[in-house]
C-alpha cells in the first residue's frame, strides 16, 4: 500500500483525458521490431495533463508517449506506448534507460509493463523484487497534473488524481503473473525486447518540431562561397520545446559541412540511411530540395578532372534546417521528456541522428556537441518560427 | 635503443591514461560549460592549445600536398578534432577512374602525445580485409549503429596507398619533425571507456583515442 492518506485515487481519470488523441499521421516514423515494421505516430490532446518527474518538473503526457501500429497475423494492432523517465535518466547520471514503461491498448487498458532502475528490468506488475513481501497489494502509482502557462514562461501544476496501473492482488499468485519464493515476489519471465532500435520510413516532408515551431535556415551564419572546401559554424541557443518545458542546449551544436563533394561520393547510398529510400546522396537530394537545383544554388563543376558537387551557403542553410527539423521530430518520438530541461539525451541522440540525416545528403558532414568547440567556425544563433522561409 | 612491441603499447595505453578520464563527465543544469571543460585533464586542454599554435605550419604543409602531382585537391579537415590535424589525400591512381573510385590516404597529426597516423580508404571494399571499427557511446535507445566503415581500413589496401606511404610520410615529418608515426599494428585495440571531448564511449580503439572518431575517407 502507499501510505499517503491525502491521495485521490482514479483508475479511469487519465484514461477519460487521454482518449481523444489526434493522431498526426503525416509526421509519422518507424522502427524495426522483431524483424516487422512498427510505425510510430505522434498526437496531440485537446488538454494535455503532466506527470511530475522531480519537484518543479512535470512532464506532458503527449512527450512520453506514442502511439504505435503494426501487423500481427494480417491485421493492424495498436498499442499506446508511455515511457516515464526518472531524475537520474533525465540528467544523463545513468546511461542506461531509468524509468517506467507501460504498454496499454487504444482504451487505456494495460497490456504490460516494466521499471528500470541500475540497469536491471522488472515488470511493474511484479514489482521490484528485493523490496516486497508475498502478502501486499502491488500497484505502480502515477500521480497527474494539469499544468498552466497563463504568461507562456512560467507554468504552474495542480495534483489531479493518482493513478494505479497494473495492480495485483494477493490473490492473482495462481494467475501466472509471478512467482512467489520465500515471501519475495520475483519475475516469472525475461527481459522485454526493445521498444525502439532503429528509425525509418521517415516522410520526406518535415512537419512541426516542437509545439508548432520549426529551425529556420536563416539561424546558420555559414560563409563562403561555392569553391569553399567546407561550411562551419557553430550553433547556440538550439532547444526542444512541449507548451510547457525548455530545454536549451548549453554547449552549442557544430554543424561541419562538406562542399565540394565528389560526385562519386554522391552517387553512393548512404550507410545507415535513416531515409531508407535505397537511394543516393544525390537522389536524396534532387528529392526533398528540387528548388535549389532550380536556383542554382546547387552545381557540379570539374576540379582537376574530378566531378564535384558544389554548394551555396544558402543550399547549405536549408539543408541543415530540413535536417534539424528531420532530426528533432524523431528525437522527439525516441526521447520521453525530450524537453525537460537538462535531459542530455535529447542532444546526445540529437547529434547523432541529425549526423546520419546529414550525411545522407552531404557525405561526411557532421553534426555533434563538442565540449571544447572548434576553431575556424562561425557563430550562429538559432532561430524558431511557425512559418520559416 | 629499440623499443619493443610490449612497450610501444603501453606508452600508447599511459597516452590514454594521461589524456583522458575513465569516469563520464555528468552534465546537470547547474553547470556551466567553463565548469564542464574544467573537468577534462589537463593535459588533453594543453593539447589543444598546442594545436593552435601550430597552425602556420599546419598551413604550409597544406600547401605542399596542393601541389603534389600525385594526388588530386587535399581535403582540410582539421576543424574536425580540437587536438588534432587532419587532410584527406585524394590519390591519382592512372588505370582508375576518378569518378567512380575513390582511393585516398588520411593523414592526422595529433598533439595527444605528439603523433602521426594514417589510416586508408577505397571505394572497392572488396580489398578491404580489416575494415575499421567505429567507436561507440552507450546509447538507450540507438538507431541503427554501425559496428564498421566498409571504406577504411589501418593498412594500406592497394598499390597506390603502398607506393606514396613513404613519400607522403617524409613530407609530414618536414613539417612536424617532433612528431613520432604511430604504430597501426595497435591501432585497432580497445581503450574503453573513456570520456572524450565528443562523449562517454564505451568502446574506442586507440587510434581514434588519440586522433578522433570522426573518421571518413575521400569525399
Amino acid at each position: 500500500m502507499r501510505g499517503n492518506a491525502s491521495l485521490r485515487i482514479n483508475k479511469e481519470g487519465r484514461k477519460v483525458k487521454t482518449s481523444k488523441k489526434k493522431l498526426r499521421w503525416n509526421q509519422y516514423s518507424g522502427t524495426i521490431k522483431d524483424n516487422s515494421p512498427v510505425l510510430i505516430i505522434p498526437f496531440s490532446l485537446e488538454d494535455d495533463i503532466s506527470i511530475k518527474i522531480a519537484d518543479g518538473i512535470y512532464a506532458p503526457y503527449t512527450s512520453l508517449t506514442n502511439f504505435l501500429v503494426f501487423q500481427k497475423d494480417g491485421k493492424y494492432q495498436y498499442e499506446v506506448v508511455t515511457r516515464i523517465p526518472d531524475m537520474d535518466w533525465v540528467q544523463g547520471k545513468v546511461k542506461e534507460f531509468s524509468g517506467t514503461v507501460i504498454v496499454e491498448d487504444i482504451y487505456g487498458q494495460f497490456i504490460k509493463g516494466y521499471s528500470y532502475k541500475d540497469g536491471k528490468i522488472w515488470k511493474i506488475t511484479q514489482g521490484n523484487p528485493n523490496l516486497r513481501n508475498a502478502m501486499e497489494r502491488i500497484c505502480t502509482y502515477k500521480d497527474w497534473y494539469t499544468c498552466y502557462s497563463p504568461d507562456g514562461a512560467q507554468y504552474s501544476c495542480v495534483y489531479n488524481y493518482t493513478e494505479e496501473i497494473g495492480c495485483i492482488d494477493v490473490q492473482d499468485i495462481d494467475h501466472d503473473k509471478f512467482v512467489v519464493l520465500d515471501g519475495k515476489w520475483y519475475p516469472k519471465t525475461g527481459v522485454p525486447s526493445d521498444f525502439y532500435t532503429s528509425v525509418g520510413y521517415i516522410p520526406t516532408a518535415p512537419g512541426d518540431t516542437g509545439p508548432g515551431q520549426r529551425l529556420c535556415a536563416s539561424t546558420f551564419n555559414f560563409q563562403g562561397s561555392f569553391t569553399s572546401a567546407s561550411y562551419n559554424t557553430n550553433v547556440s541557443g538550439m532547444q526542444f520545446e512541449d507548451g510547457y518545458n525548455v530545454n536549451r542546449d548549453n554547449r552549442g551544436m557544430i554543424f561541419s559541412i562538406n562542399n565540394g563533394v565528389t560526385d562519386a561520393s554522391m552517387n553512393q547510398s548512404p550507410f545507415p540511411d535513416l531515409l531508407m529510400q535505397g537511394k543516393t546522396s544525390a537522389q536524396y537530394l534532387r528529392e526533398v530540395f528540387p528548388s535549389l537545383f532550380a536556383n542554382n544554388e546547387i552545381r557540379t563543376t570539374y576540379v582537376d578532372g574530378v566531378k564535384v558537387w558544389q554548394f551555396t551557403p544558402f543550399a547549405v542553410s536549408k539543408i541543415c534546417g530540413t535536417t534539424s527539423n528531420l532530426a528533432t521530430m524523431v528525437v522527439n518520438l525516441k526521447v520521453p521528456g525530450s524537453a525537460l530541461p537538462g535531459n542530455v539525451q535529447t542532444w546526445e541522440d540529437f547529434q547523432e541522428i541529425a549526423t546520419n540525416f546529414i550525411k545522407s545528403f552531404i557525405p561526411g558532414s557532421r553534426i555533434y556537441r563538442g565540449f571544447l568547440g572548434t576553431s575556424g567556425t562561425t557563430n550562429s544563433l538559432a532561430q524558431y518560427g511557425n512559418n520559416c522561409p | 635503443m629499440e623499443t619493443t612491441a610490449h612497450e610501444k603499447l603501453k606508452e600508447y595505453l599511459s597516452l590514454v591514461e594521461l589524456y583522458y578520464a575513465r569516469e563520464p563527465i555528468i552534465e546537470t543544469l547547474d553547470k556551466t560549460l567553463e565548469q564542464l571543460i574544467a573537468e577534462f585533464k589537463s593535459k588533453l586542454l594543453t593539447a589543444c592549445k598546442q594545436k593552435e599554435e601550430s597552425q602556420n605550419r599546419w598551413e604550409e604543409l597544406m600547401k605542399v600536398f596542393s601541389d603534389c602531382n600525385w594526388s588530386y585537391k587535399p581535403r582540410d579537415m582539421s576543424f574536425d578534432t580540437p587536438y588534432t590535424f587532419k587532410v584527406v589525400v585524394h590519390l591519382k591512381a592512372p588505370e582508375v577512374d576518378a569518378n567512380i573510385r575513390l582511393i585516398g590516404t588520411i593523414v592526422n597529426i595529433s598533439f595527444i602525445g605528439n603523433k602521426i597516423g594514417y589510416y586508408y580508404s577505397d571505394t572497392d571494399v572488396s580489398l578491404n580485409t580489416a575494415p575499421i571499427n567505429v567507436a561507440k557511446k552507450q546509447r538507450t535507445f540507438p538507431v541503427v549503429e554501425l559496428e564498421f566503415e566498409p571504406q577504411l581500413s589501418y593498412m594500406p589496401m592497394n598499390d597506390w596507398q603502398r607506393m606514396r606511404r613513404e613519400e607522403i610520410k617524409k613530407i609530414v615529418n618536414q613539417f612536424f619533425p617532433e612528431f613520432e608515426t604511430f604504430d597501426n599494428t595497435f591501432a585497432d585495440y580497445d581503450v574503453g571507456p573513456i570520456q572524450t571531448e565528443l562523449g562517454y564511449f564505451l568502446k574506442i580503439d586507440l587510434f581514434q583515442a588519440i586522433f578522433g572518431t570522426h573518421i571518413n575517407g575521400v569525399i
